[in-house]
Protein backbone atom coordinates (compact mmCIF):
# COMPACT_ATOMS: atom_id res chain seq x y z
CA UNK A 1 0.00 0.00 0.00
CA UNK A 2 1.12 3.33 -0.81
CA UNK A 3 0.73 6.47 1.12
CA UNK A 4 0.60 10.69 0.06
CA UNK A 5 2.61 13.42 1.11
CA UNK A 6 -0.87 14.86 2.14
CA UNK A 7 -1.82 11.62 4.56
CA UNK A 8 1.79 11.58 6.32
CA UNK A 9 1.13 15.29 7.13
CA UNK A 10 -2.27 14.85 8.28
CA UNK A 11 -1.07 12.33 10.43
CA UNK A 12 1.96 14.14 12.01
CA UNK A 13 0.13 17.25 12.60
CA UNK A 14 -3.21 15.63 13.80
CA UNK A 15 -0.70 13.50 16.43
CA UNK A 16 1.48 16.89 17.54
CA UNK A 17 -0.18 19.62 18.40
CA UNK A 18 1.17 23.19 16.85
CA UNK A 19 3.19 21.20 14.18
CA UNK A 20 4.33 21.71 11.16
CA UNK A 21 5.12 18.97 8.74
CA UNK A 22 6.87 19.34 5.21
CA UNK A 23 6.31 16.27 3.34
CA UNK A 24 8.30 14.90 -0.03
CA UNK A 25 7.57 11.33 -1.61
CA UNK A 26 11.00 10.99 -3.09
CA UNK A 27 11.04 8.55 -5.53
CA UNK A 28 7.22 9.21 -6.45
CA UNK A 29 6.22 6.30 -5.46
CA UNK A 30 4.62 6.32 -2.31
CA UNK A 31 6.83 4.52 -0.10
CA UNK A 32 9.87 6.59 0.24
CA UNK A 33 9.36 10.11 1.96
CA UNK A 34 11.87 12.99 3.63
CA UNK A 35 9.78 14.98 6.35
CA UNK A 36 10.47 17.79 7.93
CA UNK A 37 8.91 18.49 11.15
CA UNK A 38 8.95 21.47 13.53
CA UNK A 39 7.08 21.53 17.13
CA UNK A 40 7.43 23.69 20.21
CA UNK A 41 7.09 20.31 22.03
CA UNK A 42 10.33 19.41 20.79
CA UNK A 43 11.76 22.07 22.84
CA UNK A 44 14.29 20.60 25.48
CA UNK A 45 14.17 16.81 24.28
CA UNK A 46 17.13 15.01 22.27
CA UNK A 47 16.32 14.12 18.92
CA UNK A 48 16.05 10.53 19.43
CA UNK A 49 12.84 11.36 21.83
CA UNK A 50 11.83 14.19 18.92
CA UNK A 51 11.62 11.32 16.06
CA UNK A 52 9.75 9.26 18.55
CA UNK A 53 7.27 11.81 18.98
CA UNK A 54 6.81 11.80 14.85
CA UNK A 55 7.07 7.96 14.83
CA UNK A 56 4.08 7.88 17.49
CA UNK A 57 2.21 10.43 15.51
CA UNK A 58 2.01 8.39 12.61
CA UNK A 59 2.29 4.84 13.71
CA UNK A 60 -0.55 3.20 11.78
CA UNK A 61 1.39 4.30 8.51
CA UNK A 62 5.22 3.29 10.78
CA UNK A 63 3.51 0.03 10.57
CA UNK A 64 2.32 -0.26 7.35
CA UNK A 65 4.40 -0.54 4.04
CA UNK A 66 6.49 2.78 4.46
CA UNK A 67 9.65 1.46 2.82
CA UNK A 68 11.75 4.52 4.00
CA UNK A 69 11.62 7.93 5.99
CA UNK A 70 14.27 10.61 6.37
CA UNK A 71 13.25 12.61 9.47
CA UNK A 72 14.34 16.00 10.56
CA UNK A 73 12.93 17.44 13.52
CA UNK A 74 12.82 20.79 14.51
CA UNK A 75 11.82 23.38 17.36
CA UNK A 76 10.52 26.69 15.61
CA UNK A 77 13.62 28.44 17.09
CA UNK A 78 15.95 26.48 15.23
CA UNK A 79 13.76 26.48 11.88
CA UNK A 80 14.05 30.05 12.31
CA UNK A 81 17.49 29.65 12.27
CA UNK A 82 17.83 27.29 9.46
CA UNK A 83 16.18 29.21 7.55
CA UNK A 84 12.60 27.41 7.39
CA UNK A 85 9.24 30.15 6.77
CA UNK A 86 6.92 28.36 8.56
CA UNK A 87 3.25 29.53 6.95
CA UNK B 1 7.32 -10.41 18.57
CA UNK B 2 5.20 -7.59 20.81
CA UNK B 3 7.58 -7.93 23.88
CA UNK B 4 11.17 -8.50 23.66
CA UNK B 5 12.17 -12.13 25.26
CA UNK B 6 14.51 -11.55 27.96
CA UNK B 7 17.22 -13.76 26.21
CA UNK B 8 16.94 -11.46 23.25
CA UNK B 9 17.46 -8.58 25.69
CA UNK B 10 20.38 -9.55 27.07
CA UNK B 11 21.85 -10.65 23.65
CA UNK B 12 21.23 -7.02 22.88
CA UNK B 13 22.60 -5.39 26.14
CA UNK B 14 25.91 -7.23 24.87
CA UNK B 15 26.30 -6.78 21.81
CA UNK B 16 25.80 -2.97 21.76
CA UNK B 17 28.37 -2.75 24.81
CA UNK B 18 30.63 -5.43 23.07
CA UNK B 19 32.22 -2.46 20.59
CA UNK B 20 32.07 1.59 20.78
CA UNK B 21 30.27 1.55 17.49
CA UNK B 22 27.35 -1.13 16.75
CA UNK B 23 25.25 -0.73 13.58
CA UNK B 24 21.98 -3.17 13.07
CA UNK B 25 22.32 -2.20 9.74
CA UNK B 26 20.98 -4.46 5.81
CA UNK B 27 23.76 -5.80 4.63
CA UNK B 28 27.26 -5.35 5.54
CA UNK B 29 29.35 -1.76 5.77
CA UNK B 30 31.60 -3.40 2.82
CA UNK B 31 28.20 -4.73 1.16
CA UNK B 32 25.21 -2.30 2.35
CA UNK B 33 21.93 -3.21 0.53
CA UNK B 34 19.89 -0.02 1.66
CA UNK B 35 20.94 3.36 1.04
CA UNK B 36 20.00 4.30 5.03
CA UNK B 37 22.28 1.75 5.72
CA UNK B 38 24.87 2.55 3.35
CA UNK B 39 24.93 6.21 4.41
CA UNK B 40 24.75 5.59 8.45
CA UNK B 41 28.27 2.99 7.82
CA UNK B 42 30.15 5.76 5.98
CA UNK B 43 29.39 8.64 8.65
CA UNK B 44 31.78 5.93 10.65
CA UNK B 45 33.90 5.27 7.75
CA UNK B 46 34.76 9.06 7.05
CA UNK B 47 35.72 9.43 10.58
CA UNK B 48 38.45 6.31 10.33
CA UNK B 49 36.23 4.45 13.24
CA UNK B 50 36.06 0.65 12.63
CA UNK B 51 31.89 -0.22 13.65
CA UNK B 52 30.60 -3.29 14.49
CA UNK B 53 27.38 -4.63 12.89
CA UNK B 54 24.50 -6.90 12.25
CA UNK B 55 23.19 -7.64 8.94
CA UNK B 56 19.38 -8.09 10.11
CA UNK B 57 19.05 -9.34 6.79
CA UNK B 58 20.57 -12.31 7.64
CA UNK B 59 18.94 -12.16 11.38
CA UNK B 60 15.37 -12.16 10.94
CA UNK B 61 15.33 -12.26 15.13
CA UNK B 62 17.57 -9.45 15.32
CA UNK B 63 15.57 -7.29 12.83
CA UNK B 64 12.55 -7.45 14.97
CA UNK B 65 14.01 -7.40 18.20
CA UNK B 66 15.98 -4.12 17.79
CA UNK B 67 13.25 -2.63 17.04
CA UNK B 68 11.50 -3.76 20.68
CA UNK B 69 14.55 -3.19 22.41
CA UNK B 70 15.52 0.61 20.95
CA UNK B 71 11.76 1.38 21.02
CA UNK B 72 12.94 2.85 17.24
CA UNK B 73 10.75 1.24 13.89
CA UNK B 74 13.27 1.46 10.98
CA UNK B 75 16.79 -0.09 10.64
CA UNK B 76 19.99 1.12 10.60
CA UNK B 77 20.26 1.83 14.00
CA UNK B 78 23.34 3.04 15.91
CA UNK B 79 24.11 2.29 18.99
CA UNK B 80 27.42 4.03 20.21
CA UNK B 81 29.37 2.60 24.07
CA UNK B 82 26.21 0.86 24.19
CA UNK B 83 24.14 4.09 23.99
CA UNK B 84 21.12 4.20 20.78
CA UNK B 85 21.41 6.86 19.33
CA UNK B 86 19.21 7.02 16.11
CA UNK B 87 18.82 6.16 13.02
CA UNK B 88 20.42 7.42 9.85
CA UNK B 89 19.40 11.12 9.55
CA UNK B 90 20.60 11.20 13.07
CA UNK B 91 23.57 9.95 12.90
CA UNK B 92 24.18 12.13 9.58
CA UNK B 93 23.12 15.25 11.72
CA UNK B 94 25.73 14.48 14.06
CA UNK B 95 28.84 14.26 11.67
CA UNK B 96 28.29 17.28 10.53
CA UNK B 97 27.94 19.32 13.97
CA UNK B 98 30.82 17.01 14.82
CA UNK B 99 29.26 15.84 17.65
CA UNK B 100 29.47 12.01 16.50
CA UNK B 101 32.81 12.32 16.87
CA UNK B 102 33.35 13.36 19.79
CA UNK B 103 31.05 11.10 21.27
CA UNK B 104 32.66 8.20 19.20
CA UNK B 105 36.11 8.96 21.01
CA UNK B 106 34.60 9.08 24.39
CA UNK B 107 33.63 5.77 23.89
CA UNK B 108 36.85 4.51 23.02
CA UNK B 109 38.11 5.88 25.65
CA UNK B 110 35.74 4.38 28.16
CA UNK B 111 36.22 0.89 26.51
CA UNK B 112 40.00 1.27 27.03
CA UNK B 113 39.84 2.60 30.45
CA UNK B 114 37.26 -0.50 31.39
CA UNK B 115 39.78 -2.82 29.42
CA UNK B 116 42.59 -2.04 31.55
CA UNK B 117 41.22 -2.18 34.66
CA UNK B 118 39.71 -5.26 34.42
Amino acid sequence: MAYTPQQLKQAIENGLPDSVAYIEDTKGTGDHFNAVVICPEFEGKSAVEQHRMVHRAMQEIIEGDLHALHLKTLTPAAAERAGYHIA
Amino acid sequence: MAELPEELKERFDREVNSQPVMIYMKGTPEFPMCGYSQRAAQCFQSLGVPVGHVNVLMDPEAWEGVKLYSDWPTIPQIFIGGEFVGGSSIVMEMLESGELEAKVNAAKEKAQSESTTA
